[in-house]
């Protein structure tokens, strides 16, 4: 019996060191970049394709994540460059406090429509009951920010409430659009590109509220999703956000005229158990054109971040981090 | 007169009873002796309508028929006075308490009966069937689990108040001592045949009893 | 049981929960990082803000409300089938097949489904009630077993009404392993409907909390908010019990 023991306990042994022999640790030759499906993946589809190493010498490694896993990469430092959103960044940037991560700047601008078969102003969503994703994420934050800012008042509820915008909320866009599809709800608040299939599918849905707009007139933008790079790649590398940053550039002009592509080499990078959300069908370059993809460098975008995470944090104060200038690459 | 007529019961394969007939005079003791698998039991239960069987039954009032089983089926979670109320529940305290005192239990009115004796058990038993005070009392084995000066006593009372308030009793036992103290008439089963039938019990009844008995 | 066994019973358990916040603290140290595992301390500061928030027992309120509601709509159907099933072996026969159907269904699934089918609101309370009513069915069933059929023959004979058979034999006898039954049920209801919350997306409850705390990495928060509810549900476990003693007290 203890002979059997023994054996057992050394097999076990010896097939967890095999196992662990085989897990591929990660090499100082190699740099991973992470960004979330969707919008802010397309802003380095060109560097996925092209496998841009931004003149380190070394592997750049390309994920792409689910958008609830995003934070994670951070929290861990699995990530050595990232694109994520702002207030997720606000948040974790010092998460790991001996190599925290810098924002170097602005990627995506907001991606948020309201669309309805029937013409309306952001006034006229009073006494109205809109559909809206994602209670308590950028979203709803983005959208209950410009309801303050335009002064009108709202509540969570199903159905109407008299000189009040009421909110029913949703999971995601894949309970939404069905919603709106079966005019279970008419008027609903989506993310590029599902608001494009929502028109897709129904033609009588319109684009009638443009968020970015809304929320700054003169921009039309608000810092959506941004680059982070952790500060131990910036001192091994202090050239690496100017190389980044002409690609980033140059991938802002590439994606709309290469949606075929840019969607393919964004579906390449996806990593595995996970469904790719973007779909060449649905991307064309007006759907590209409003996801708002563009660079803005930190030091241009400092005051619109710094304001943009206080709107998020009076509207749900653990939603958003104060950040210093400690957070931003300037 | 109670009346059993052409009773036929089987259990499976095994016969127990086969035009099986007996009539019971009422307002008296009748024992039934007889050694274990000739049906006593079973005659207790037809009489109580507990089991199906082939026959007629008359005489009986079928909701007026008082039992002690050969278990005491007690309700657990009911203390004594509690399990006697809920079979007789016009009875005030004072006659269960007294007829608990007679029994020799007075003191156990509040007690559940997993703190009871076997013997102490069997007493609340026969208290919750004498409470009844039903035309018809039916009782299985009533003394075991009790000492000799018990049974004796137990023997007085009924046979005291039998004097007082007749009722048609049907008594099941093995001990001879017990049927000859007790019983107006003794019925001895085998084989489900009425082998011994005396309704004039003297002092040599117990040895015609032995006699009988010890042959089988 | 002897006065160091009492001590002891009551020390060991005390001794456990201590190791279990030591090798607690100890990870959280050595992991330094309070995103993956927050200190003991900063979940406790995280526990003593929720208290303090309104917020917070208006949406515990609500979680427990939907749990008693599933509970309840669960008993009284587990309850009733299985008293008919005590009668009649043909009830029996045909509800063996549904509670076997009920009791394999994967419960993600249900929720999502149901989530299309219903409101946010209402999905968590069939899924639980779907849930726990298989188990419950068992207990009750188990529990109106403990009347053995000598005794319901007693009670026929001595003319005991139906009522009486009822609320005086059957619920008292069955009342210990029904307590303890209906404790694990309600705490084990608490549980599912958290998650059932969660996965709904349910307005203002624990769920709700609870995803909160997720999408902003407030692992604290979260990790309080899971304390609080294995409280919540040892209490209710713990008070079942004692009633479940208490009833039972003619056992001894």
């Amino acid at each position: 019996m203890k002979k059997l023991i023994a054996l057992i306990l050394s097999v076990l042994s010896l097939a967890t060191c095999f196992a662990f022999s085989g897990c591929k640790a990660p090499t100082p030759q190699t740099l991973t970049f992470v960004a979330p499906d969707g919008a802010p993946a397309l802003a380095i589809a060109q560097m996925i394709k092209e496998n841009a190493t931004f003149e380190t010498g070394k592997t750049v490694n390309y994920k792409i994540v689910k958008p609830a896993d995003i934070g994670a990469q951070m929290m861990t430092g699995s990530a050595d460059i990232m694109i994520m959103p702002v207030n997720a960044a606000s948040k974790l940037y010092k998460a790991n406090t001996s190599d925290p991560y810098k924002m170097a700047g602005v990627v995506t601008h907001g991606n948020l429509y309201v669309l309805s078969k029937t013409p309306l102003t952001v006034n006229d969503l009073k006494d109205k009951v809109v559909g809206v994703i994602s209670q308590g994420a950028v979203p709803d934050l983005t959208f209950r920010a410009v309801l303050n800012k335009t002064q009108i008042a709202y509540e969570t509820s199903d159905t109407i409430v008299a000189n009040k915008v009421a909110i029913k909320y949703y999971g995601d866009a894949s309970n939404l659009v069905p919603a709106l599809r079966t005019e279970e709800i008419e008027i609903g608040l989506l993310p590029e590109p599902a608001a494009s299939k929502l028109q897709k599918l129904n033609t009588a849905y319109q684009y009638r509220l443009d968020v970015q707009q809304l929320y700054n007139g003169t921009t039309s933008a608000y810092p959506q999703a941004v680059l982070m790079i952790k500060s131990s790649v910036l001192s091994a590398h202090p050239e690496i956000v100017n190389n980044i940053v002409n690609w980033l550039v140059a991938n802002a002009t590439w994606i709309k005229t290469n949606t075929v592509d840019a969607v393919n080499a964004v579906s390449s990078a996806v990593v595995e158990g996970v469904t790719p959300s973007l779909s060449a069908n649905d991307i064309t370059s007006s759907v590209i054109d409003n996801c708002k993809i563009y660079w803005q460098p930190a030091y241009d975008a400092k005051e619109e971040v710094i304001n943009y995470l206080a709107d998020f944090r009076a509207l749900a104060p653990q939603s958003a981090g104060a950040v210093a200038d400690d957070f931003f690459i300037l | 007169m109670l009346k059993i007529e052409n009773l036929t019961k089987k259990y499976g394969d095994k016969t127990v009873y086969e035009n099986f007939n007996l009539e019971i005079e009422k307002d008296k003791i009748t024992v039934i002796l007889g050694e274990s698998g000739s049906g006593k039991t079973t005659l207790l239960n037809v009489l109580a309508h507990l089991i199906d069987y082939q026959g007629t039954v008359s005489g009986i009032e079928n909701d007026k028929i008082s039992f002690v089983f050969w278990q005491n089926r007690l309700v657990d979670c009911l203390t004594v006075i509690k399990n006697l109320k809920l079979t007789n529940p016009t009875v005030t305290d004072e006659e269960i308490i007294k007829i608990l005192t007679e029994l020799g239990i007075g003191d156990t009115i509040n007690l559940y009966p997993k703190s009871l004796s076997a013997g102490m058990q069997r007493r609340v038993a026969i208290a919750r069937a004498l409470l009844k005070k039903a035309p018809l009392v039916l009782m299985d084995e009533p003394f075991i689990n009790l000492d000799l000066a018990l049974k004796l006593r137990l023997i007085n009372l009924i046979k005291d108040r039998q004097k007082n308030a007749p009722t048609t009793a049907i008594i099941v036992t093995h001990d001879i001592k017990e049927a000859v103290l007790i019983a107006d008439r003794i019925i001895v089963l085998a084989n489900g045949k009425i082998i011994y039938d005396d309704n004039n019990i003297c002092d040599k009844t117990e040895d015609k009893l032995f006699d009988i008995l010890s042959k089988r | 049981m002897k006065k160091v066994d009492k001590i002891l019973n009551l020390i060991l358990p005390v001794l456990t929960i201590a190791c279990i916040f030591l090798v607690w603290g100890i990870t959280a140290k050595s992991v330094d990082n309070p995103f993956i595992l927050p200190s003991v301390r900063e979940v406790a500061i995280s526990c003593g803000a929720l208290f303090k928030d309104k917020a917070f027992y208006l949406a515990l309120l609500k979680t427990l409300l939907s749990s008693l509601i599933a509970f309840l709509i669960s008993f009284a159907l587990a309850f009733l089938t299985a008293y008919l099933t005590k009668k009649s072996a043909k009830a029996e026969v045909i509800l063996r097949p549904i509670i076997a159907i009920i009791r394999a269904l994967p419960t993600v699934a249900v929720v999502l489904m149901l989530y299309l089918w219903t409101t946010s609101d209402i999905a968590p309370v069939v899924v639980t009630m779907l849930v726990v009513y298989p188990t419950l069915y068992q207990n009750v069933k188990q529990a109106l077993d403990t009347t053995d059929d000598y005794t319901l023959e007693m009670c026929k004979i001595f003319n005991v009404s139906k009522k009486d058979v009822l609320l005086k034999v059957q619920l008292p006898l069955a009342a210990p392993d029904l307590l303890s039954a209906i404790g694990s049920g309600l705490s084990l209801n608490l549980k599912l409907m958290v998650a059932a919350e969660v996965l709904s997306s349910t307005a203002n409850c624990l769920g709700f909390m609870l995803n909160q705390s997720k999408i902003y990495y407030e692992q604290a928060t979260l990790i309080a908010l899971v304390v609080i509810v294995i409280a919540v549900g040892l209490i209710i476990d713990g008070a079942f019990n004692l009633l479940s003693k208490k009833a039972g007290k003619w056992k001894c």
